[in-house]
């Protein structure tokens, strides 16, 4: 065997350090979660969690797969039209679809408040937060489909043409199941970003009245933060999100990370 | 393609311009009969100057702990590192999870009574020194857009062809005058990109200067100060053209982030 030289036992230590410091926040909130004001571990932080805590849960978690669902729906014949067909006004058009992400949230989250006061009076309820989260996560959903379809060879689907396929069966038949694994890291990535979204949804909690789970955890922590169980709460939001990420990435591997997150 | 442009037309064109008009009425007054005035301006620029200044302060302090530690990540886990990159990508996915943790993480470490005081005793440091000033919530900050950043460096450094530092190399140049005069002209690029997207989203953080001395006066930032004139006090207008203003700057930075790397989008 091969010794490693010096160079890369430096690399490997720099690396560790610092994903090491990346991961300290998330790693102590943990530890947090199980020790007592004595000092001592257990796990009663979690039974001091109040009972209103595990309905918020279930509720981001619901707006997170109905962003997922409604964001593939609305994104994936988008990105056929723009990856596949050359018209006039696509760069427009790009922008219009991808802007929202550039836009910092506490400016987003204000104008839609503006927004559903003034216009869309209907989304001062739960729907609000659906129509912001599918807007807001467009940009990144759309973004793991177009690199989905730009992956693709056209010549799939050339053929189903040339055999006799209409295009919307051609579609249906060759187009969506060959590019199903390349949009998973949209839906991955949607469904993290929308179950932790913190700013839009502590912004319309005011008018709406609906607290998300994330919501409800920073509120603990003004009111609460001392206490053992704001940790725990936040700890298991964390522990959700952990778990889908591992599971994606113990199913589907890193490869369509790839380009969208990964360099 | 109609209903993701529909959607955007509706819920981030129309909202952004709607702010953007409100920004010129005052107060509240839009709701009931517009009065229009340019005063929200004046009074942005001239009473809420403190506030964009710790704003940018607060933001490029974050952004350039990310370039100064993100470079040598992005470099090494593109020339150096073959075992467990992957695992060391992945663990750039978990800031992704939101800069509610790691606010929150980070203000029990930094606690007079947190873990990390009686270390900082022993350096000599009083635990007292640490939250609640802009160093907290710029370490913060850092952790919230470290894979923005390395992102925008690693894309870069991985279209640079590792032919050039061997070239240079042969030609007898030195480990520190290849990165000198070789690899860092060739990276810079990256290297101004990633600084800038963490700019721009640092800029939009609410929940780590919250929490990590953004509240108190003299060290407010904008978004803190948006959601308090805006929902609080119900100053629409003036809270309409903070946030217009706090839209452009990350635009601006944005922007210049993309049109430098030529990388993808976050």
């Amino acid at each position: 065997m091969r010794r490693p030289d010096f160079s890369t036992i430096v690399s490997y230590a720099y690396v560790i350090i610092v994903s090491f410091i990346i991961l300290v926040p998330f790693v102590i909130t943990f530890i947090r979660s199980f020790m007592t004001p004595e000092g001592t571990l257990s796990i009663s932080n979690y039974f001091g969690i109040a009972g209103v805590f595990w309905p918020k849960v279930w509720l981001s978690l619901q707006l997170a797969i109905y962003t997922v669902v409604l964001d593939l729906v609305i994104t994936i014949p988008a990105a056929y039209a723009l990856t596949r067909f050359d018209f006039k006004g696509k760069s427009a058009v790009l922008l219009t679809l991808m802007g929202v992400w550039y836009v910092p949230g506490i400016s987003y989250a204000l104008s839609l408040i503006l927004s559903f006061y003034l216009i869309y009076k209907a989304c001062l309820s739960i729907l609000g937060f659906i129509v912001t989260y599918v807007t807001g996560f467009l940009p990144i959903m759309l973004l793991s489909t177009i690199v989905a379809f730009r992956r693709l060879d056209v010549s799939y689907e050339e053929a189903a043409r040339c055999l006799g396929a209409s295009g919307l069966k051609t579609f249906l038949h060759v187009t969506l199941p060959l590019i199903g694994p390349g949009i998973s890291s949209g839906v991955i990535l949607t469904f993290i970003l929308s179950f932790n979204e913190f700013i839009t949804a502590f912004l319309l909690a005011g008018p709406t009245g609906i607290l998300t789970a994330p919501v409800k955890v920073f509120d603990d922590i003004s009111h609460a933060g001392m206490y053992g169980f704001v940790a725990a709460e936040a700890a298991i939001l964390q522990l959700i999100s952990l778990t889908v990420i591992f599971l994606y990435l113990k199913i589907v591997g890193t490869r369509y990370l790839k380009g969208i997150v990964f360099f | 393609m109609l209903p993701a442009l529909l959607m955007a037309l509706l819920f981030f064109v129309v909202p952004f311009v709607l702010l953007f008009y409100v920004s010129f009425t005052e107060g509240s007054s839009y709701f009931f009969n517009p009065i229009f005035t340019l005063d929200n301006y004046v009074k942005a620029f001239t009473d809420h100057l403190p506030d964009f200044r710790n704003t940018l302060v607060l933001a490029s302090l974050g952004a350039t702990i990310d370039v100064i530690l993100g470079y040598p990540y992005a470099y090494l886990l593109n020339r150096k590192i073959r075992k467990l990159g992957d695992f060391f990508r992945t663990i750039l996915l978990i800031p992704l999870l939101g800069e509610l943790y790691i606010a929150y993480g980070l203000w029990w470490l930094f606690l007079p009574t947190g873990p990390l005081a009686p270390i900082l005793e022993c350096f000599g440091i009083s635990s007292f020194a640490l939250l609640y000033t802009p160093f907290s919530a710029a370490v913060a900050l850092a952790i919230y857009t470290f894979p923005f950043s390395v992102l925008q460096m690693g894309i870069n450094l991985s279209q640079i062809d590792p032919v050039y530092e061997e070239a240079a190399s042969c030609l007898g140049a030195g480990r520190f005058s290849r990165f000198l005069h070789v690899l860092l002209p060739l990276s810079l690029p990256g290297l101004m990109s990633g600084w800038f997207m963490a700019f721009g989203w640092n800029i939009g953080a609410y929940a780590i200067p919250a929490l990590m001395g953004g509240v108190i006066i003299g060290q407010r930032v904008l978004s803190i100060q948006i959601r308090a004139i805006g929902l609080l006090m119900m100053n629409y207008g003036l809270a309409a053209a903070l946030a217009s203003t706090l839209i452009m700057i990350a635009l601006v930075f944005m922007f210049a982030s993309l049109k430098v790397s030529r990388g993808t989008l976050i």
